[in-house]
Order: structure tokens, then C-alpha cells, then sequence
């Protein structure tokens, strides 16, 4: 037992420390992976207003790649009309345009109208125009050629910008090629702050035209019309798509130079300028911290969950295994106890045996009460013996189902009354009685029925106190069943050990079964019942008795 | 420039017939020929022998062959059959070869850009070449008559003035070179009578066209007819009986041209020659050494002739006994009328070309146009015709591929360039290769085509995405309706106007048309318009009426050009585009590319940058209908 008893600590010392182990890995775990979620809010704090910055300014690039270049379509068509018309397409599309300039542009040989020339080749304004929402329908045109308002260098700028790099194009310009992209934007898109130019760029065959009117030498007089459009934007128009409102409280257009450290001390921020023409802005994002942390709690959340998750994973295994131990230890203790209590059965008869072999040969002659005295404690405890290894045995049989049942017609009274003498006889204190309802005989192996009785009788009278030992054996039949009730006015069985009861080696640990038992008596009795295909069951109070049920199917 | 025009839009005849030719002289270097699938090399590859012509004696006939990678002429002497090598260049392809008499050509090259221009002339007997015209700065036209007329003949040479071309007359064996007359800037064409002497002349400024007529070449010339652009009068040539009268083609008070006589000192039509209640009649059939009409031809569903020399005739009945449901082409003849150099071809045949000899009864061929293709395994032409939403009649072909069973087929509705221009029966290279990969073939001569009349072709003015473009989508729906074509696999193909029709259809036809596919097809109408440079202003205001007003019409531009309209595309597009074209702009198609790609339409992009509107280099046009024929394969099978 002192055994069993170190063993049982050091599980538990183990169980405890790999608990502690385990919850301070967990506690780690938890620490650690906030400090990370924290660290990884701040890192997409700087990282993700990429994307805010590409949804604000999708727009702003369908106008720069194509809504822009849809003027080269027009192929220099354009007048005050379709010019409107495609404004006013732009002003409603793209709120970051505040109001375009359109210059309706002639390319002739010689000088026509005031404008710029290069050479021969003289590239002038034949109207130009202005839009803008909600501008009223008189003052859309700002300058026309011949008539007695001049043209002003505030409104000549853009157009003389573009008119320069296109001269300065068509003189290098190689009319056998396509014109490449990079000339395109290098001669065609004029970008300045707040301000994109675009002119309508020429077909091959019109360059080679210009370079020939450049040099001098085109006769006829004719007029080529191209077309310049000036975009005036307001970078605070674009409407700030916050693709990631969980990262940024607020997102604002700001000019490049805003610098707000001093007003918000407990604020994160972060920037980015914008591209082109609008480089005078930046995106400007910001942050309380408490945002930030709610954020952060809000990502933290799921992995605390995952790895209580695991923790609690950990701990069922745990659990498990100190479970399966614990029944593997309660095991061990039941065999141990049955070969403790084997011996000790086995070893009582035969110290008797011993001390009456010894008193026969101490004594130098054995008078015939002598004699027969211990010739009768011989027999008796030989027959102990035999009985005890007989119970083993047929046991043993039993659970192996290595025995058949030889079943033959029992007369219930006759085999009542058989069983009970022999109990009378040897113990006058026990009060025991049987009654027989409504059958007189029953089919079964009279051997095993036997020793049914005789365990549940034997259990009766072993576990009563000594002043009340008390047994009544009830027989009847209901439908097809016959019922077998063993009633006493024992010790009772806790409850909780009910269930046990009919388990192999197990035994009430009570001072009334100290000796000659082994824990088997039940556990036989279940087996054989089973076998018959019936079912025992008990009812108990501590204390007050048991009753044992025991229904067998009749035939 | 004024070319470019023609081309575009003054030819009323722009035959399909002529490209045909031109395409399938596929004669094949290589003899393998897969079991099944006829490859696209088979069918795009060029002739190596063209441009057949018998000599005045009828004794020789010579051609153009390549030899060592260059044009040359050749020479085949018809009663021994042995074809020589005249000619020795080694750099530079020969263009034209004609003969001056039966021992002499005279031939002229191809040139590179700033190259001098020269007329030569070789010897057949002995290989002799001399100048007859030296090296000069200019740009050389061909008049009519090509044969020499004493010893001389009339040349078109802009070397006073490169927008202009003055006729000259030059001297085959001295090389004299005369002014006949100076073109005064908006003469296009000039006529000579019999006698070589320069009487006629049509002069355009696009939107109104004048015939000019002088009694002799001493006299000055003065206006004879003055026509709007819409109405063609179009001289052939003088007739040798009346010698004041010439022979034309015209519809002016009538709607279908008529081949007519006209009187060149009054402008009145003396008599009516032929006319069809259908069809246009055409330009050909010109004697010019007996200075009359021989014949008069006319497309109705298949090319027709209609005779008025009887010997011809008895010569063309001989032909057509010997090659039956063979259309009949008059290529080139002797003086003698014995000897003719003809092509028979069908619409599953690209046919051959022989010289017959007329005494002999006696066909020698002289050349299969492509021996590869076999009739057995191509797919017959038929004619088919169909009322569109608004009554009008449509006439059009329908080729179904061999042995598909003719019913629920994929499909290729296949536009053609123009508008106008129509298309006729007979042999089509690209119609017969894409039957071949299975699909039925629908062309369509929608209204603004010619050929069917004046008013048939003005029908179609200003109506490039509108009622041109609901033809082919009647066109389409009426093939469905007969339960052809399989309406879940349709596909819409053409080239310059009919990819235009392509890209339309991509554009604002999603449902009908599970593929579109463009060849060179103008993405943008206001660039198209931009190919006639603003001082051109008649022929601004001639495709002004026939197209639109870019300004006053905008709207109608922008409505109607795919590069305003890429965000609606949704199908797969097959885009073919050359890097020298000028009226697809490369900028303009890359874009509208890119955009498509932007939106996540599925894009084929065949992009050649020195190729220009029509692809030349062979190797180019074979990749490209590979690409064309996968690209289908993967969205209409």
C-alpha cells in the first residue's frame, strides 16, 4: 500500500507542474502575440495608405490615361460645341477637374492669326474657351482671332508651353515612324502643378505636312486645326476613398507643407504625396490611439481564442491521460487486493491444517474424540480449500464461456427447502426464510443456480451486524419472467459504490469482510446471470439493507 | 493622293475579284499536304508566275517570275514551249513588262521611296536592254492605250509639279519626250483615240466631276459633262466607227449604269449599248485594235457577259463548252484575235490560266493558280437574299463548309472593305480557308455597296453604324432564323470597313456576336476623315456627304466610333493592325487595346509595326490568318 501511495503523489506532482507549465506557455503566448498584433497595426498604420492613396486617385488616372487622350480622337475636329460637350463630360466625371481651357488651334504656313511661330510654321489660337460648372453661357468664350480684344499672356501661357515643345517636336520628328509613347508624353502631355496641357497629337502624314511648312516649302494655303486642352485641378475635389476605415479614423486632402505635430500629441499619423500634377497635396491620415488599440483588441481577439483554444486542447489531453492512469493504478490495487485476499483465505485453512497436523503428532496417542475432532477440522478446512479453488475455477470457466449450461426441470420447493437446512443448521442466529408464489418449478443448471444462492446468501449473513442477521428470499413469476429477490437487513451499499459491486476482486472496504473473501462472489453471480440472459440489479440503504433483484426469463 | 481616293472611293468597281486574283496565285513551293486540315500556307501563299501577256504576232508570251528572289521577265516561245529568262535584274523586283512589238518589251521597275524612275525596254532574241526614258526625278502614271501607237506611247509624268501628273508622249526607239498637255491640277485620267491622240479628259476636284473633250489635240479642251460625284460617267474608249463618239459607262438620269455611247462633241448619249434592270454594268470588254465593244460584263449573282463581236462570241462559246460552270476571263489577246490568254476559275476552284489558241481548237496551260486546294474539299458560294427591317432587298453569299451537315453551324459573318465596293462570286481565298476550318461564311452587300445601282449605294451615305451596320445584323439574324447559323456561335470578321463593322458590332452587338474579329479596321472616324489633307477641300466636302461633317455631325462621330465606345466591349476582340497604317492610327488602336485589357476583355493583338492598312509581306498575311483561325477556334467551337 505505501507503494501505491508514492506512486499516486508523484502523478500528481507531474500533473501539477505540467499544469503550471502549460498555463505559463499560455500566458506567454497571449502576451506575446498582443505585442505583435500591436506592432502589426502600426506597420499597416504606414503601409496601407498605398491603397487608400490608389482608390482616391483611380479617377484621377481614367482621366489622365484616357479621358485625356480621347481629345487626340477628335483629331483637331473639335469646336465650341463638341469642345463643350466634351468638358462638360470631364467636369461631370471627374470632380477634380475645376475648369478646362480649350484652345482651338490652326497650323498654317504663313501668318494668319496672332500665336506662336517657328520658322514657317505658325501655330495660333483661332478661339479659345473656357469651362467650368455652373459658368454662365456668355463668358465660355475668352478670345477669338480678328476680333478687338487682344490675346493675353495670362491666357497665352499654356498654349505657348505646348506650341513650344510641339515645334520643337515636328523639327526632329521622324515621319517614317509611329510616333512613340514616349514622345507622346514627352511633347503632348505638359504637366505642371495644378495644371495639365494636352494637344491633339498629329497623324504621320501631318507631320511630315508641318516639317515641310516649317522649312518653308508648302504652297498651299491651308489651314491644319489641331486642338489644346488645359485642365485646371483642385486636388481638394477628389473624393478620399477610405478603403481601410479600421486603420484610419480620419483621411484628408492637405497641402504638401501641413505639418500638425503640436496639435495632436496623442495622435498617429502618416503621409503621402500625391503624384503629377497634384504633387502640391498629400494625403494626410490620422489616428487616435485609442482607435488604434480598439483596433488592435478587435485583431487580438481571435488569436486569444485560438490559443486558449489550444490551451484548453492541451489540458483535455492532460486530463485524459491522468484519468487512464488513475484507473490503470485503481487496477493494479484491485489485483493486488485479490491476491492479498487469496492468500490470506488460502493461508487460514492451512495454519488450521498445520497446527491440528502438529497437535496429532505432539500427542502420543489421540483419543477417539481426539481423533475424530481433528479428523473433522481436517476435512472441513480441506473442503475450504476445495471450495475456494472450485469458485476460482468455475469462475475463470465462466468468463471464458468455457462452460454450458445442462439445464433440467427444478422443483422450486424441494430445492428451497434443500438450501436452506444446511444454513439453519450451521448458523441458528441467521433468520432466514423463503416464499414461493404462483410456481413450483423451473428450468436451469442446478449448480449454478446453487451457487447464486449461495453467494447472495453468504453476502447476507457476512454483512449483517451480528444481533440482526436476517434473510428473506422472495420467488414469483410476472408474464415471462421469474424474479428471485434476496432481501436483508444488512449493512447496506453506499451509493456510490452500487455500481462497483459486480466488478472482479472488488470489495466493500468494510471490517466485515476481512476475511474469507476474495471479491468475486457478485461479479460470478453477474457473470452466471448473464449467461442465463437475465439481469441482476439492487436496491440499498446504507444502513438500513439490501434487496437484490434477480430476473430470469422463464424458459 | 488622288490615288489613295480612288482606291477608297472613286472605283466603283472595286471587285473583290482583283484581290482575289491577287491573293490566289498561290502557286505552292512545297508539296506537303496534311490529310485533313488544308494549312493556312496552302491557301495565302503568292504565285510565283503572273501577269501573262501574248505578244501582238501571238507567237511569244511573256511573264513575270521571280528568279533569284527578284521579278524578272520571261519569255515562252509557244510553238517549242520553252520559256527563257529575258531580263537580268538582281536588286529591284520588275513591276510591269509590256510588249512595244513581237520582239520587244518594254517594262519598267519597282521602286523604293526617292528612287529615280526609268523606262526600259529588253529585246526577246538576244536579252539587249536600252533606256527609252532615263533616269528622272518623277513618278510615272500609265495611260491607255498601253501598246504603242506609231512607235509611241502616252506616259502620265508629275515632274514639273509632284501633285500633278502632265501627258507626255514618248518614242519607244528614240526616247523622245514630248508635253502633250499640261494637266491644268485636277485632271485625273486622260483618253486617247485609236490614232493615239490625247481627246479626252476627265478632270475631279471629288465633289464635282467634268468631262473634257477636244476634237483634235491642236484644239483646247473644253468642258463636255459636268457631274456631281454621286453620278458616274466613265469614258472607255473612242469608237473607230464614229470617230467623234466614245464609248463609256453611266448613270447619270437612270440609277443602274449602262454601257453607253456617247457623242464627245455634244455630251449627248447617242445610244444605249447594254444595260441589266439589276446591276451596274461594268468598265470592260474594249477592242482597242478595232476600237469597239466587244463585250459588256455585268455581276448579277455570278459575272455575266453579254457579246457584241461575233467572233468573240464563237470564241468564248468554244471556251465555256471545254471548262462548263467556269466563269471566263479575256486576260490578253493577239492582234489576229486566234491567240488568247485566259482564266477559268468557280467559287471552289481557284481555276488556271491558259492560252487558247483559236485555229487549233487548243488549250495550253499556262498556270494552275494554286494546285493545292482541292474542289472536292472546298465549299461552294451561293447566292442568298434577304429583306432588312426597313423592305429593303439584300443580296449576299453564303458558304457552308463541306460535309458539316448545314444546319446549327458556327459561323463568321464576313463584311466586306468599302463600303464601297461589293462582293461577287467566285473564288475567295480567305472566305474558302475559314469554310475550311468548319465555319459557315455569310457576305453580305449591304446598302452603300456598289454594283446594285445609284441609289443603292447613296442608301448607304452617312450610315456607318447605323443602317449599314442593321443590314449585317439583319443579315445575321435572318441566317439564325433558317436555323444555319448556331446562334451561340457567331463570330463577325472583316478588313478595313468591315473590321470597322467588326468593332462596331463588338461595340454595340454583345448578344449576336459571340467574337469579334478586325483586320486594319478603323477604330476612329474622325482619323479616317483626317486621311484627305484640308486642302483637298472638295473631296472634304465629298466625304462629308458620304460619311459625315465632323463638326456639325460630332455627335454622329463620337456615337459611332469604337474608340469612344471601348468601355462597352465585353466579348473577345481580335485586333490586326499595322504599325504604317494611316487610316487605323497606331496610337489610336493601341489605346483603344489597352483599354479593352483594362476593362479585362480578352484581347488578340496582332500588331505588325511596318506593315501598313493591307499587309504585303506574305509571311505576315499566313501568320496572320493562323492567328485569326486559332482565335476563332477558341471562342465560336
Amino acid at each position: 500500500m505505501r507503494l501505491l501511495k508514492s506512486n499516486y503523489r508523484k502523478n500528481f506532482s507531474l500533473g501539477v507542474s505540467f499544469l503550471i507549465l502549460i498555463s505559463v506557455t499560455c500566458i506567454i503566448a497571449l502576451g506575446f502575440a498582443y505585442k505583435l498584433t500591436q506592432k502589426y497595426i502600426e506597420n499597416e498604420f504606414v503601409i496601407r495608405k498605398v491603397d487608400v492613396l490608389e482608390r482616391t486617385l483611380e479617377s484621377y488616372y481614367d482621366f489622365y490615361n484616357n479621358k485625356i487622350a480621347e481629345v487626340s480622337f477628335y483629331q483637331g475636329f473639335l469646336d465650341s460645341l463638341s469642345g463643350y460637350k466634351y468638358a462638360d463630360s470631364v467636369l461631370k466625371k471627374f470632380p477634380v477637374v475645376e475648369r478646362v481651357i480649350f484652345s482651338d488651334v490652326t497650323i498654317t504656313g504663313n501668318y494668319t492669326n496672332p500665336g506662336f511661330a517657328f520658322n514657317n510654321l505658325f501655330i495660333s489660337p483661332k478661339a479659345i474657351y473656357q469651362y467650368r460648372r455652373g459658368i454662365a453661357q456668355d463668358s465660355i468664350l475668352l478670345y477669338k482671332a480678328q476680333a478687338s480684344n487682344g490675346l493675353s499672356l495670362k491666357l497665352s501661357d499654356e498654349f505657348n508651353k505646348m506650341a513650344v515643345r510641339f515645334a520643337s517636336f515636328i523639327e526632329s520628328a521622324d515621319s517614317t515612324q509611329a510616333i512613340s509613347n514616349h514622345d507622346i508624353f514627352k511633347t503632348f502631355y505638359a504637366v505642371s502643378n495644378g495644371v495639365i496641357s494636352y494637344m491633339t497629337i498629329p497623324r504621320r502624314e501631318e507631320v511630315k505636312t508641318f516639317q515641310e511648312m516649317m522649312k518653308g516649302a508648302w504652297s498651299p494655303e491651308s489651314v491644319y486645326e489641331q486642338d489644346i486642352m488645359t485642365y485646371y485641378l483642385n486636388p481638394e475635389h477628389l473624393q478620399v476613398e477610405n478603403v481601410h476605415p479600421e486603420l484610419y479614423q480620419e483621411v484628408e486632402i492637405r497641402p504638401a507643407f501641413y505639418d500638425p505635430i503640436e496639435d495632436m500629441p496623442n495622435r498617429m499619423s502618416t503621409e503621402i504625396i500625391l503624384p503629377g500634377a497634384l504633387t502640391d497635396f498629400k494625403l494626410f491620415f490620422w489616428s487616435s490611439k485609442q482607435f488604434l488599440n480598439k483596433e488592435t483588441q478587435n485583431r487580438f481577439l481571435p488569436i486569444a481564442a485560438v490559443i486558449v483554444i489550444i490551451y484548453g486542447f492541451l489540458f483535455t489531453i492532460a486530463f485524459l491521460i491522468y484519468r487512464n492512469l488513475n484507473i490503470n493504478r485503481k487496477m493494479f490495487k484491485l489485483q493486488y487486493d485479490f491476491v492479498n485476499n487469496l492468500s490470506h483465505e488460502i493461508k487460514t485453512p492451512l495454519s488450521v491444517i498445520k497446527i491440528a497436523g502438529n497437535n496429532i503428532v505432539k500427542s502420543r496417542m489421540l483419543k477417539p474424540e481426539e481423533q475424530s475432532f481433528y479428523g473433522k477440522i481436517l476435512e472441513e478446512e480441506a473442503d475450504k480449500l476445495n471450495n475456494l479453488l472450485n469458485t476460482l475455477l468455475s469462475f475463470t470457466q465462466i468468463e471464458n464461456k468455457s462452460i454450458t449450461l445442462r439445464r433440467e426441470k427444478i422443483d422450486l420447493n424441494k430445492f428451497c427447502d434443500n438450501f436452506i437446512n444446511p444454513y439453519k443448521i450451521k448458523y441458528p442466529d441467521f433468520d432466514i426464510q423463503y416464499s414461493i408464489e404462483d410456481v413450483a418449478f423451473f428450468n436451469a443448471d442446478v449448480t449454478l443456480l446453487t451457487s447464486i444462492f449461495q453467494n447472495l446468501t453468504n453476502n447476507a449473513y457476512r454483512y449483517s451486524y451480528p444481533e440482526q442477521r436476517f434473510l428473506r428470499i422472495r420467488i414469483f413469476k410476472v408474464k415471462k419472467h421469474i424474479y428471485f429477490v434476496f432481501e436483508d437487513k444488512g449493512i447496506g451499499i453506499a451509493k456510490n459504490e452500487r455500481n462497483n459491486i459486480f466488478k472482479k476482486f472488488y470489495r466493500i472496504q468494510s471490517q466485515y469482510n476481512q476475511q474469507g473473501s476474495v471479491g468475486l462472489g457478485l461479479a460470478f453471480c453477474k457473470e452466471i446471470i448473464n449467461m442465463m440472459h437475465g439481469d441482476i440489479t439492487v436496491e440499498s440503504k446504507k444502513g438500513k439493507g439490501s434487496i437484490f433483484t434477480i430476473i430470469l426469463p422463464f424458459d | 493622293m488622288n490615288v489613295h481616293l480612288s482606291n477608297i472611293w472613286m472605283n466603283m468597281r472595286v471587285s473583290l475579284l482583283s484581290s482575289v486574283l491577287f491573293i490566289s496565285f498561290a502557286t505552292l513551293m512545297f508539296g506537303c499536304q496534311s490529310a485533313k486540315e488544308t494549312p493556312a500556307e496552302l491557301f495565302f501563299k503568292k504565285a510565283d508566275r503572273t501577269d501573262f501577256q501574248i505578244s501582238p504576232g501571238g507567237n511569244s508570251i511573256a511573264f513575270i517570275q521571280q528568279y533569284k528572289g527578284v521579278k524578272n521577265v520571261f519569255v515562252l516561245d509557244i510553238a517549242s514551249g520553252d520559256a527563257r529568262r529575258v531580263t537580268h535584274e538582281t536588286s529591284q523586283d520588275i513591276r510591269l513588262a509590256v510588249w512595244a512589238n513581237d520582239c520587244e518589251l518594254i517594262y519598267f521597275n519597282d521602286r523604293n521611296k526617292g528612287d529615280s524612275l526609268s523606262l526600259k525596254t529588253v529585246n526577246i532574241e538576244n536579252g539587249d536592254t536600252r533606256y527609252i526614258l532615263p533616269p528622272i526625278a518623277s513618278k510615272l502614271r500609265w495611260i491607255g492605250p498601253s501598246k504603242p501607237v506609231f512607235d509611241e506611247i502616252l506616259i502620265g509624268l508629275n515632274q514639273r509639279d509632284s501633285a500633278v501628273f502632265d501627258i507626255y508622249r514618248l518614242n519607244i526607239h528614240t526616247g523622245k519626250l514630248q508635253m502633250v498637255e499640261k494637266n491644268p491640277g485636277n485632271v485625273v485620267q486622260w483618253f486617247a483615240d485609236g490614232s493615239g491622240q490625247v481627246r479626252l479628259a476627265m478632270a475631279s476636284d471629288g465633289l464635282t466631276n467634268t468631262i473634257l473633250a477636244r476634237s483634235t489635240e491642236a484644239a483646247s479642251f473644253e468642258p463636255l459633262l459636268v457631274h456631281d460625284f454621286k453620278t458616274s460617267i466613265h469614258p472607255i474608249g473612242f469608237s473607230k466607227e464614229n470617230k467623234d463618239c466614245f464609248y463609256a459607262t453611266s448613270n447619270a438620269g437612270r440609277d443602274k449604269s449602262a454601257l453607253v455611247e456617247i457623242d464627245s462633241r455634244t455630251g449627248k448619249e447617242i445610244r444605249i449599248l447594254f444595260e441589266h434592270p439589276e446591276v451596274d454594268v461594268a468598265e470592260d470588254g474594249y477592242m482597242l485594235h478595232s476600237g469597239a465593244m466587244a463585250y459588256a460584263s455585268y455581276d448579277i449573282w455570278r459575272a455575266e457577259k453579254h457579246f457584241f463581236d461575233v467572233h468573240l462570241k464563237t470564241v468564248y462559246k468554244r471556251i465555256r463548252d471545254k471548262f462548263e460552270g467556269y466563269t471566263i476571263e479575256f486576260l490578253s489577246n493577239d492582234t489576229a484575235m486566234n491567240r488568247f490568254i485566259i482564266r477559268t476559275y468557280t467559287d471552289v476552284d481557284p481555276g488556271a490560266i491558259y492560252c487558247y489558241d483559236l485555229n487549233q481548237d487548243h488549250f495550253l496551260k499556262l498556270e494552275d493558280i494554286n494546285p493545292y486546294l482541292e474542289p472536292d474539299r472546298l465549299s461552294p458560294m451561293e447566292p442568298i437574299q434577304y429583306i432588312a427591317r426597313d423592305g429593303k432587298l439584300i443580296h449576299g453569299y453564303l458558304t457552308l463548309p463541306r460535309n458539316a451537315g448545314g444546319r446549327h453551324l458556327p459561323t463568321i459573318v464576313l463584311p466586306h472593305n468599302g463600303p464601297s465596293a461589293r462582293d461577287v462570286w467566285g473564288f475567295d481565298t480567305e472566305v474558302q480557308f475559314l469554310a475550311s476550318k468548319g465555319y459557315a461564311v455569310l457576305q453580305i452587300n449591304y446598302r452603300g455597296s456598289t454594283g446594285y445601282g445609284k441609289d443603292f449605294w447613296i442608301s448607304g451615305f452617312k450610315q456607318w453604324g447605323k443602317d449599314i451596320q442593321d443590314d449585317i445584323t439583319d443579315g445575321t439574324k435572318w441566317l439564325i432564323e433558317k436555323g444555319i447559323a448556331d446562334p451561340e456561335r457567331i463570330g463577325i470578321y472583316g478588313f478595313s470597313f468591315g473590321g470597322y463593322s467588326a468593332l462596331h458590332a463588338a461595340c454595340f452587338n454583345a448578344d449576336l456576336y459571340q467574337c469579334a474579329a478586325s483586320y486594319s479596321g478603323m477604330t476612329n472616324l474622325y482619323t479616317y476623315l483626317k486621311e484627305v489633307p484640308p486642302y483637298y477641300t472638295p473631296y472634304l466636302q465629298m466625304f462629308y456627304e458620304m460619311l459625315g461633317d465632323p463638326e456639325e455631325d460630332a455627335d454622329y462621330f463620337r456615337l459611332f466610333s469604337p474608340i469612344f465606345n471601348a468601355g462597352r466591349v465585353k466579348n473577345a476582340v481580335f485586333i490586326a493592325q499595322g504599325g504604317m497604317d494611316n487610316r487605323s492610327n497606331v496610337n489610336e488602336t493601341n489605346h483603344f487595346v489597352k483599354e479593352l485589357k483594362d476593362n479585362d476583355v480578352e484581347v488578340s493583338y496582332f500588331l505588325r509595326p511596318d506593315e501598313g492598312h493591307y499587309f504585303k509581306e506574305e509571311q505576315n498575311r499566313i501568320e496572320l490568318y493562323k492567328s485569326l483561325a486559332e482565335f476563332f477556334s477558341a471562342h465560336l467551337q
